[in-house]
């Protein structure tokens, strides 16, 4: 099926398309919303959002985009969407243990996963790495986490972000330099 | 250009980690990079501890997602299919019917007209025989019909 017939298919409904769209794009969409969110079940849930978006909002894709950039545009979207709401939803609870205070002599801001105390080797280093990546400003974030994780290429990049190669890089090479500055003042810190 | 080998030092290391990692550095300034890692005990650990937590990335490339998260994402766009043949529906409910509706009552009213229309001799005919009778009962001084029954039951 190409490019064309696929959206034409998406547009009339037909189910064959739909089938089509789900086990062509379902992993790298799953994969790409793992990357940014870290857990795999929401991932899994964030890629319903991607599709059911793909789906509902077909008839205005443009194809100055493959159709493959134009889904990752949006699941890079959702899955920032996701983060920032929990990012809300964490301030939110923090704010209401202030407030309601903390009687059993823990400190509110302690729901945080204490990176020291994990068990888990890969579970503590999955931890450190995540939190340093998710300090990152976002555009250096999509630009570290395409490239490092998924492995793409400066241009598929750009396209994804609709800037240029060479604020991909400029992006890129910053995002390496917050890491490492991040990452060596933890491992200072915790020396 | 990077610092020469006798100059550099545990900054040069900590901002070069992921080009040191990536291959990335100059042959002459990766010797460099791993002859202070020899000297330098810190900068070994931090550069083993870079390592170690950078490998996280390759371990999460590796997750698999659910092998039923496909049949998920089916199941979700054929509802949404069946909530947009719903809500297709109460445009038919909501606008064509009270519209068919209408207009059977515009067609019953055209229709009542047309009756009245067609009948009005008959009935023009009836209301004259009636003016007559009154005007033939005025001639003769034949008063209103009386109920004798009640006037008899009233009487007594």
């Amino acid at each position: 099926m190409t490019e064309s017939e696929l959206v034409e298919g998406l547009i009339n409904q037909n189910k064959i398309a739909i089938q089509y769209l789900v086990d062509h794009y379902q992993k790298d969409v799953i994969k790409t919303a793992y990357y940014f969110v870290a857990i795999m079940e929401d991932a899994e849930d964030l890629s319903q959002e991607v599709f059911l978006e793909v789906f509902r909002s077909i008839s205005r894709y443009k194809k100055n985009a493959s159709l493959s950039t134009w889904i990752y545009r949006i699941t890079v979207n959702k899955s920032l969407d996701h983060l920032r709401r929990q990012k809300r939803r964490n301030i939110f609870n923090q704010v209401k243990s202030l407030i309601q205070g903390s009687n059993d002599g823990t400190h509110a801001f302690s729901k945080d996963p204490p990176i020291l105390d994990t068990r888990n080797e890969d579970n503590e280093k999955r931890q450190i790495l995540d939190k340093a990546v998710n300090s990152l400003p976002e555009n250096q974030r999509i630009a570290f986490v395409l490239n490092k994780y998924e492995e793409m290429a400066y241009k598929d990049i750009a396209e994804i972000m609709n800037l240029s190669v060479s604020s991909v890089e400029s992006l890129l090479h910053r995002a390496k330099l917050n890491l490492q500055k991040k990452l060596v003042n933890y491992f200072s810190d915790y020396a | 250009m990077h610092k020469s080998i006798h100059h550099m030092d545990c900054l040069f290391i900590r901002r070069n980690l992921f080009s040191y990692q990536e291959h990335k550095l100059s042959d002459k300034d990766t010797k460099e990079f791993e002859a202070h890692l020899l000297s330098c005990a810190e900068c070994s650990r931090i550069v083993s501890e870079f390592r170690s937590v950078t490998s996280v990335i390759d371990l999460r490339k590796d997750a698999e997602p659910n092998p039923f998260a496909g049949t998920r994402i089916i199941q979700r766009l054929e509802s949404e299919m069946e909530s947009n043949k719903e809500k297709r529906e109460p445009v038919f409910i909501r606008i064509l019917q009270p519209l068919a509706v209408a207009a059977l009552l515009v067609i019953a009213v055209i229709i009542g007209f047309s009756i009245v229309k067609q009948r009005e001799p008959e009935i023009s005919a009836i209301i004259n025989h009636r003016q007559d009778i009154q005007a033939i009962q005025s001639d003769l001084n034949i008063p209103d019909f009386v109920d004798e029954d009640e006037t008899f039951f009233a009487n007594k």
